[in-house]
């Protein structure tokens, strides 16, 4: 029963969620209770949007965490459009991904950011009609309303529920079926992030050796199949895979968090990016597939795409060392957004078909014509044109040409007003760490003890914002007093320490020094102070739209769009290729005059 | 013993309150409590639902957390609203009665 508590907002199991869980270890449950609780969800969303629609503070600016967990949504569902409607779709994914990279740096409002978002779910809804847009809408709320979580157990656990509601919504077929171990994976890494213990033991290594086994299976069951020695085996292998990732994100979700946080993120983030983007790519650079096998060559592109942003989040964090870097980090989504895009056009232009190699070839009657990237280079001028890279290429500077701009304009936008932007998380729950020792105090000791304030500062809800100056988080978190203590982080950290040590006891005491535990379950004023508040209520808003428009679709009220699967049917009947599973392209010369 | 769906759309708040202003009472107790006085048996997602609102309007406090529990109890303005509710239901059920009684069904 317990985990219909992760259907309630971030907000109210933090204040509720222990003390429900120690109500529902007593009260004898039954199935009223599951439904009561349920209900009892839906309501508390309900109250987040009363709530926001009584706040009378004004919108906050959108996180860029929010913005780039909306990119990745968008950028994990474009394959699917692509596959169920048009290989046009393919040019408008870097630009949803440049328009939200530029709202991530540029701090927007969330009516800003809201905007945008009713542009991507416009843009869905005319490539995929309803499916399309409630996919969009599904992506967004899975990403944005996570993210606001210390733990990203809700972001993934929200993913899966994505990912496994989208493929039923969508697809709804069996053979789309292995992306649903994907999910499964995801889901299992989320309840790793959030359930890490603190020491290591033989045990996790035991799992992290179990991993590797399954692991190494589900590769070999993927590769048997794309050579065709095993029927049915890279299927298997897809589903083998994922599990593989997932319990070895639990064995090394043992491992402790290092010094100011993050590499850890990094790494497991990096082992996930490795699993999907190297099976995906490894799948589709061989063209061994069948040729209308579709949905694996789909499922692998969006894996690709999960994949990438994944890796670009995980290459970010450890390369910008620190909250105020976001450059590297930008560059490498940009990196990674052109790959996935270059990779999207490729698919695009051979001819429909996802997930092709470069290197193909199409025969019709028995004349083959290269297609692909070849086929761009060496066909006529009516295919280059159908075919134009120029399209992408062009989205992809404006991509580069807005970051650039964007951080351009980060790094000189901080003004000292910009202090007072947020106001101080005073609910934060404040222990002093132990003085430095020594009369006078040791001079590396108290370095030690401010390493070890921002050790307990980071990578909690209240770690820095990624687009914070210094000054900026620590007035969000300390509030005004917190100038001692930015003076003497300033100190320490750039090496002015004449007299930092006699006033390090005293700024000291500002830092935050309960346990996570603590942090999680303490108290926090409902509703309230919730630094990204109005975003987050909206996204359940968002969700609870979004659950009864597939509920709706679900029960038949909604009638299936004509095109959705329509596509698909195409390959299936052979419409779109010849009897032989060719291309059938038609003729653009005029037919002899009658008569 | 009532235990029905209906549960969750009478008023909570008012039995929440009047459980709480006997004293400091945690999420189970209450529920407990309400049974034994009204015979409407809450489920945990009602019960913290009217918790949640009634901590919202300042109606009620949380005290100290013991161990995983928490009690509550309630503020003077929880007190004056339980009072003024109360003296509303009274004077229903006493223009209630009398009308009853007016139409020869005492």
């Amino acid at each position: 029963m317990r985990w219909i508590l992760g259907l309630y907002p971030q907000a109210w199991r933090a204040r509720y969620g222990d003390e429900m869980e120690a109500l529902l270890d007593e009260y004898p449950a039954s199935w009223l209770t599951g439904a009561d609780l349920m209900l009892g969800a839906l309501a508390a969303h309900g109250d987040q949007v009363r709530g926001l629609l009584r706040q009378q503070h004004g919108i906050p600016p959108v996180t860029r965490e929010q913005c780039l967990s909306i990119g990745l949504g968008v950028g994990w569902l474009m394959p699917w459009l692509i596959v169920l409607h048009d290989e046009r779709a393919i040019l408008v994914l870097p630009l949803i991904g440049a328009a939200f990279f530029e709202l991530a740096f540029s701090k927007p409002s969330a009516r800003e950011f809201l905007a945008a978002l009713a542009g991507a779910i416009g843009l869905g809804w005319m490539l995929g009609h309803i499916a399309g847009a409630v996919a969009c809408a599904i992506a967004a709320w899975a990403g944005w309303a996570s993210w606001d979580s210390a733990p990203r157990t809700g972001l993934y656990v929200r993913l899966t529920i994505a990912f496994v509601m989208l493929t039923i919504l969508v697809l709804g077929r069996p053979q789309w079926w292995p992306v649903l171990p994907t999910a499964i994976g995801i889901g299992v890494l989320g309840v790793a992030e959030g359930q890490r213990p603190a020491s290591i033991g033989p045990r996790h290594w035991w799992g992290l050796g179990v991993a590797v086994v399954i692991s190494a299976a589900g590769l070999s069951l993927l590769v048997y199949g794309v050579l065709k020695l095993l029927d049915g085996g890279f299927p298997l292998g897809w589903l083998v895979l994922p599990l593989g990732t997932g319990v070895g994100t639990l064995a090394l979700g043992s491992r402790r968090r290092p010094p100011l946080g993050g590499v850890r993120h990094g790494y497991r983030g990096g082992l996930v990016a490795l699993a999907l983007v190297g099976a995906g790519i490894a799948a589709l650079a061989l063209p061994l597939l069948p040729e209308d096998h579709l949905p694996v060559r789909a499922g692998l592109l969006a894996a690709v795409g999960v994949g990438a942003g994944l890796g670009a989040l995980a290459l970010g964090r450890p390369l910008s060392k620190g909250p105020n870097r976001p450059g590297r980090r930008w560059a490498g989504l940009a990196i990674m957004a052109a790959a996935l895009g270059l990779v999207m056009y490729t698919a695009a232009a051979r001819g429909t078909t996802p997930g092709s190699s470069f290197i193909t070839r199409r025969c019709v009657d028995g004349h083959c014509v290269p297609t692909g990237f070849l086929g761009w280079l060496s066909g006529s001028r009516a295919m280059r044109s159908r075919q134009s890279l120029m399209l992408p290429l062009a989205a992809g500077a404006v991509l580069l040409g807005a970051g650039a701009w964007s951080r351009r304009r980060l790094l000189s936008a901080w003004e000292p007003k910009d202090v007072a932007a947020y106001p101080p998380e005073t609910h934060l729950e404040r222990r002093p760490l132990a003085p430095p020792s020594g009369d006078p105090p040791d001079l590396h000791h108290t370095r030690l003890v401010m390493y070890e304030g921002l050790r307990r500062a980071a990578g909690r809800a209240h770690a820095a914002h990624p687009h914070e100056t210094v000054r900026e988080w620590f007035h969000r978190v300390y509030g005004p007093q917190a100038l001692s203590a930015v003076v003497l982080y300033e100190e320490v950290r750039y090496g002015d320490i004449k007299d930092s040590a006699e006033r390090a006891a005293a700024a000291l005491r500002l830092w935050p020094a309960a346990p996570r535990r603590q942090l999680r379950s303490r108290p926090r004023p409902w509703m309230v102070r919730e630094s990204r508040g109005p975003a987050t209520r909206l996204a359940h808003l968002f969700a609870v739209l979004t659950v009864a428009a597939m509920s709706a679709g679900m029960m038949g009220i909604v009638p299936p769009h004509e095109g959705t699967g329509a596509f698909i049917r195409s390959y299936e009947t052979g419409s779109r290729f010849g009897p032989s599973g060719h291309a059938v392209m038609r003729s653009e010369s005029p037919g002899p005059p009658s008569g | 013993m009532r235990h029905d769906a209906l549960s969750r759309f009478s008023d909570v708040s008012f039995l929440v309150l009047s459980s709480l202003a006997e004293g400091p009472k945690h999420g189970y107790a209450m529920i407990q409590d309400i049974e034994q006085f009204s015979g409407t048996r809450l489920e945990p997602g009602t019960l913290y639902g009217a918790i949640s609102r009634l901590e919202r309007q300042g109606w009620i406090e949380a005290l100290p957390a013991e161990d995983r529990r928490r009690p509550y109890c309630v503020t003077p303005d929880g007190l004056a609203a339980l009072q003024a509710y109360v003296r509303t239901l009274e004077q229903v059920v006493s223009v209630g009665r009398r009308r009853l009684v007016d139409a020869g069904n005492p």
